[in-house]
């Protein structure tokens, strides 16, 4: 894979994230002003802010598998560093 | 939550989307004052929706450059290492700084690079020379403004990942992206074209304000309707900020960041002197 190709896929991932959560966002922002307090509604809501923060967390972890199918050592270990302290985060969050 | 607090909020997503698709920036600075000066919300509350509209910025930006080869992804990826142990550590750090004297030395790192870059506005860091070498950390891109193929080289490495350590730390404590430290170091100090030092600001963000995100929302400071209104907002923004992105010049741009930076220094003073 030529880096072009890398960025490509990459910027398919976080397009797709972007556009699934702005759909739950917009339907659940306009059931959100019409029928307000629904439990579902807010279920919406969270699922479209889950899937915002998961967007670039999969971007890193697809990055971190190409470097290694490429035998990037260099990036991989960059990558997978990043991924740790992002685990870290997880960790700390749950705690909460 | 009111209809104007949700307005107001989608407005600011507008500006960060514009923002960042310009100069790679996630507004987060501008949005937090906004939300707990002007409109009450708690800072807690405030700093968590801003680090969703820094990544709503972050994902969509880089969606719609990607494949213009302006994001450098090796750059990126490895100050993000840094940018991501900052982040880690600002709680650490947050004990030994008082607020005030944070908001002083942040205004004053602002204020000398505005300055430096209004010194090299003419000053271009590109290579016109398409078979020069850019190194290991370096990138080429298609410039439109000079209608030809461009190279440029990484210098100072380690001050970027020093600054980059610098701008994670205080990412996680002001709620922000860290563009306004990022973008203007790379451009003034380590050789990267200011268009390819935003987008891969743009990129980079994304991540460092996921990790401060997921503790905001695992507390449950964060309001899922600001959310939503800020992501809308951000879309909008993004997309007309990549149709003039495109047409600006470099010059233009420099301009426009070192105005955002003095103005940004000024609001950290203001709230040092509070």
């Amino acid at each position: 894979m030529t880096p072009d190709d890398m960025e490509e896929r990459l910027g398919r991932i976080l397009g797709l994230g972007t556009t699934f959560s702005t759909v739950m966002f917009a339907a659940g922002l306009a059931l959100w002003l019409t029928v307000d307090g629904r439990p579902s509604v807010d279920r919406l809501l969270n699922a479209g802010i889950i899937v915002l923060i998961v967007t670039p967390v999969t971007r890193v972890v697809a990055s971190t598998v190409i470097y290694i199918v490429q035998r990037d050592w260099h990036m991989a270990l960059m990558t997978g560093l990043v991924l740790l302290s992002l685990g870290l985060s997880v960790v700390v969050a749950m705690q909460r | 939550m009111s209809l104007a607090t949700l307005a107001a909020v989608m407005l600011a997503g507008t500006a960060a989307g514009g923002l960042g698709a310009l100069l790679g920036l996630g507004g987060g600075i501008f949005l937090v004052p906004l939300l707990t000066l002007a409109m009450g919300i708690p800072i807690r509350q405030a700093i968590g929706t801003s680090l969703l509209t820094v990544i709503a910025m972050s994902s969509s930006v880089s969606a719609g450059t990607a494949g213009r080869r302006l994001i450098n992804m090796r750059l990126g990826m490895t100050l993000e290492v840094a940018t991501a142990a900052g982040g880690l550590v600002g709680g650490i750090t947050a004990q030994m700084l008082s607020p005030r004297a944070l908001y002083i030395v942040f205004g004053t790192v602002l204020t000398v690079t505005a300055a430096v870059m209004f010194s090299r506005l003419d000053r271009r860091n590109v290579i016109l020379d398409p078979t020069a070498d850019p190194g290991w950390y370096g990138g080429r891109f298609y410039e439109e403004e000079s209608g030809r193929e461009v190279v440029y080289r990484v210098r100072r490495m380690p001050l970027a990942l020093v600054g980059s350590f610098l701008a994670g730390n205080i990412s996680s404590l002001l709620g922000i992206g860290g563009g306004v430290l990022k973008v203007p170091m790379l451009n003034a100090w380590c050789g990267v074209p200011l268009r390819a030092a935003a987008a891969t600001s743009a990129f980079m963000i994304g991540v460092t304000a996921a990790s401060g995100a997921m503790i905001y929302y695992g507390s449950g400071d964060v309001a899922p309707s600001l959310a939503a209104a800020a992501v809308l907002g951000v879309q909008i923004g993004s997309r007309g900020g990549m149709h003039f992105g495109a047409r600006a010049k470099a010059r233009g741009l420099k301009l426009l960041m070192a105005s955002v930076m003095i103005g940004v220094a000024v609001l950290m003073f203001v709230r040092a002197a509070q």
